[in-house]
């Protein structure tokens, strides 16, 4: 997050870094959705690829490991971790090596969408970065070999950037394997049905990949905007609140409230809506209890929700369309979507600028009016 | 014919079609509305206060009675004037599924005031329909070369200017060819149009872009062949397009539509940007913007029935909207209005399922 004077973040430093953090994360469920493309729907691929688990969850001993997707292919398959980047200090790096290295020893990966695993006798194991971060791989792949080090991987990871590009006016999603001493390749793939496989495209002829919107965004929509990240403030809060909002206007609460009164305000138990979305996307550890109750605490902030007391863990959560006033004619340059709105007022409220020393939760205190309660 | 004794004596929708061959619509304009409804419009508008609904063979008899005062709950839940005119309504199905045609002699204060409120505010038991500018052609251009009249003369257009706001513009007295040349090089919409056939036979009528018409003079049986059918197939059509596409499951996703637009409106980010304002000004739903350029992808909720939408820029003139869970007609319909009434005219398409690329294709070797 970049400061603002006396190294306190201004109000539009906190919207920018809410937003930059939202964009990053559809950025890399897109990132998904493309693997997801080439691997399952490419005359290449199709056939080799016997499953690719959008939400993988594998058990290893008594820890769970969740890459961001894994594919399993005829004999070995595909771990893969995306990144926007890679932080600086050591001991995140520590704990990105130990990560690497626990996914390269993983053995098993899932061969259907219950979850079952398949011994594999190789794994390619891909580190994605957003290309504006691409210079972190040499970083990694150095730590990697540093001596001394504990993480043996049994080949190293292969790094890889993806980035939008637009050229004559057509969008597409790149990814380019880093041409980096010490980078990591695919194993090469021998199956009737692949002309040209990874390892052939990337690493002999140097080749890139680009998708086009038309090739990611069934998978994008299919497994409903999200990633085997949960997702995170400002995303979580926008997928809740159009949960919130469908289910209210889908049940008639929201049309029952007289056309100019805009707000209505629902009881919200955080274990309900996450046993919805899970239910949505059929995976149980992205829409956790804990999940759902960051973003009900970001709705807080943005003093769009209150917490009822103790014991139930509900809130009170006043919805309302974000949208412009009906007779605003709004224009493309005031154009304020839902997440936007979301990050301003979360910015506008945490933002304390006579006591910045105060927590975020000094909010904790403004109780809001309420009109109609829907329990 | 307003509550007449005529009223009494239809017992079956082929006496309102014999009343309806001999009536004079210079004395009494007959005002006809398309309705998209899965149940019997006649049942949902019969709910209101000072609403009979008399069922007949065929034909639903809907008597408004008049209203004095605002005492009454349905008063002022509708915003209705203080006086609220009497009417008669006729309910009829259409040759097509879930399309109706509601008829009635009532005048412009009944209608204005009393029923067109009602029809537009149930959002969600009338899905609304639109002509397009090029629909509006195609049906006088049949006009033009089927009927038994030597000209056709548009009296009086009102445009209004694409993506609302500005105000509408009067066009009196030209040939309906000039009249749509003014529309394409405005790039305005065809609010309304009133038209007369003039030959040895008449009909005067005004079409209105949710596809109702005012016959002023004429026959029915011209106002069925040239006017009613066009306007219902063309409903039709438009239904069937947008109908059962809705996500159902996990596994069992929305059917996409394509709006293939016939300008290149996306090459430039503003597009994007005024296809978000768009979809927010219209009020219809609440948006979310996934990404915005260089490629868009805007999630919505759509504030009428809670259905979920997503809509992609996949090209610099191709919207793609992919229905999620709870998405029905009503809310592809107003989606597909919202893009091709504010950022341009369009074709709308199944989108079809891309042919399986390769990895060389993927490579960009295109």
């Amino acid at each position: 997050m970049s400061l603002g004077r006396d190294n306190i973040p201004s109000r539009q430093d906190i919207k920018t870094e809410l937003l930059n953090e939202f964009h990053d994360y559809d950025d890399a469920v897109t990132c998904v959705a493309c693997w997801y493309y080439l691997l399952t729907q490419t005359s290449d691929y199709s056939q080799v690829t016997r499953h690719f688990e959008w939400f993988p969850s594998i058990d290893v001993g008594d820890r769970r490991k969740t890459p961001d997707f894994t594919a399993l292919l005829q004999s070995g398959g595909i771990v893969a971790e995306i990144k926007a980047g890679i932080p600086q200090d050591e001991s995140a790096l520590t704990e990105k090596l130990e990560q690497l290295a626990s996914y390269d020893r993983l053995g098993h990966l899932p061969r259907n969408a219950k979850g079952t695993l398949e011994q594999v006798s190789y794994i390619d194991l891909v580190v994605l970065l957003h290309r504006r971060n691409a210079h972190d791989a040499r970083r990694v792949l150095s730590a990697l070999s540093e001596p001394g080090r504990e993480f043996r991987l049994s080949k190293p990871p292969i790094f890889m950037t993806y980035a939008f590009e637009t050229d004559r006016g057509q969008t597409k999603m790149a990814i380019d394997r880093l041409d980096i001493p010490g980078n990591g390749s695919f194993t090469p793939i021998r199956h009737e049905s692949c002309a040209q496989d990874l390892y052939r495209h990337f690493c002999e002829e140097g080749r890139r990949l680009a998708w086009a919107p038309k090739q990611f965004y069934q998978a994008k929509t299919q497994f409903m905007r999200v990633m085997n990240d949960p997702p995170k403030r400002l995303y979580s809060a926008y997928v809740l609140w159009e949960e919130l909002l469908g289910e209210a206007v889908a049940k008639g609460v929201w049309e029952a409230v007289s056309p100019r009164q805009k707000v209505i305000e629902l009881v919200v138990h955080p274990h309900e809506i996450s046993q919805r979305l899970t239910d949505k996307i059929l995976a149980n550890h992205i829409f956790t209890i804990d999940c759902v109750r960051d973003a009900l605490e970001f709705l807080r902030k943005a003093e769009l929700a209150s917490r009822l007391p103790e014991p139930q863990g509900a809130y009170r959560v006043r919805l309302q369309s974000l949208l412009p006033r009906k007779s605003a004619r709004i224009t493309p340059s005031e154009t304020k979507d839902v997440a936007e709105q979301l990050a301003e007022r979360y910015a506008t409220h945490v933002f304390r600028p006579t006591s910045p020393t105060a927590d975020a939760s000094v909010s904790d205190t403004a109780q809001l009016p309420l009109r109609l309660v829907d329990s | 014919m307003r509550m007449t004794s005529q009223d009494y004596r239809i017992e079956s929708a082929a006496d309102l079609e014999q009343i309806l061959s001999h009536a004079d619509f210079k004395r009494e304009h007959l005002f006809f509305i398309p309705v998209i409804s899965a149940n019997d419009p006649a049942r949902i508008l019969g709910r209101h206060e000072h609403v009979i609904v008399v069922p007949r063979q065929g034909v639903s008899v809907l008597r408004y009675m008049a209203v004095h005062g605002t005492d009454s709950q349905d008063t002022e839940q509708l915003d209705l004037a203080v006086e609220q005119p009497e009417g008669t309504v006729y309910v009829l199905p259409t040759e097509y599924e879930r399309i109706w045609s509601l008829l009635t002699f009532a005048g412009n204060d009944f209608l204005s005031n009393r029923l067109v409120p009602v029809l537009s505010r149930q959002k969600r038991a009338f899905p609304q329909f639109t002509l397009t500018n090029d629909d509006i052609k195609g049906i006088l251009a049949g006009l033009d070369q089927g009927g038994p009249w030597e000209k056709l003369e548009s009296w009086h257009a009102v445009l209004r200017p694409r993506g609302g706001g500005g105000k509408t513009q009067d066009h009196y007295h030209q040939r309906y060819e000039k009249l749509f040349a003014l529309v394409d090089m405005k790039e305005a919409l065809l609010e309304r149009l009133r038209v007369v056939c003039i030959g040895p036979t008449e009909l005067d009528f005004t079409l209105y872009r949710d596809g109702s018409v005012r016959i002023r003079s004429g026959q029915w049986a011209h106002f069925q062949r040239f006017l009613r059918h066009p306007i219902l197939s063309r409903a039709a059509d438009r239904l069937s397009l947008v109908a059962g596409r809705g996500r159902r499951s996990f596994q069992d996703l929305g059917r996409p539509l394509e709006v293939q637009l016939e300008q290149p409106v996306f090459r430039t980010p503003e597009g994007n940007s005024e296809l978000v304002a768009a979809l927010q000004s219209s009020g219809i739903g609440s948006v979310a913007v996934l990404h915005l350029n260089p490629y868009l992808h805007a999630s919505m909720v759509d504030l009428i029935n809670g259905a979920s939408i997503d809509i992609f820029v996949t090209s610099p003139e191709t919207v793609l909207v992919v229905p999620g869970y709870g998405a029905n007609e009503g809310s592809l319909l107003r989606v597909l209005r919202t893009i091709t009434d504010t950022i341009c005219e369009g074709q709308v398409l199944d989108a079809e399922p891309s042919p399986r690329l390769s990895l060389a294709d993927l490579a960009g070797v295109d």
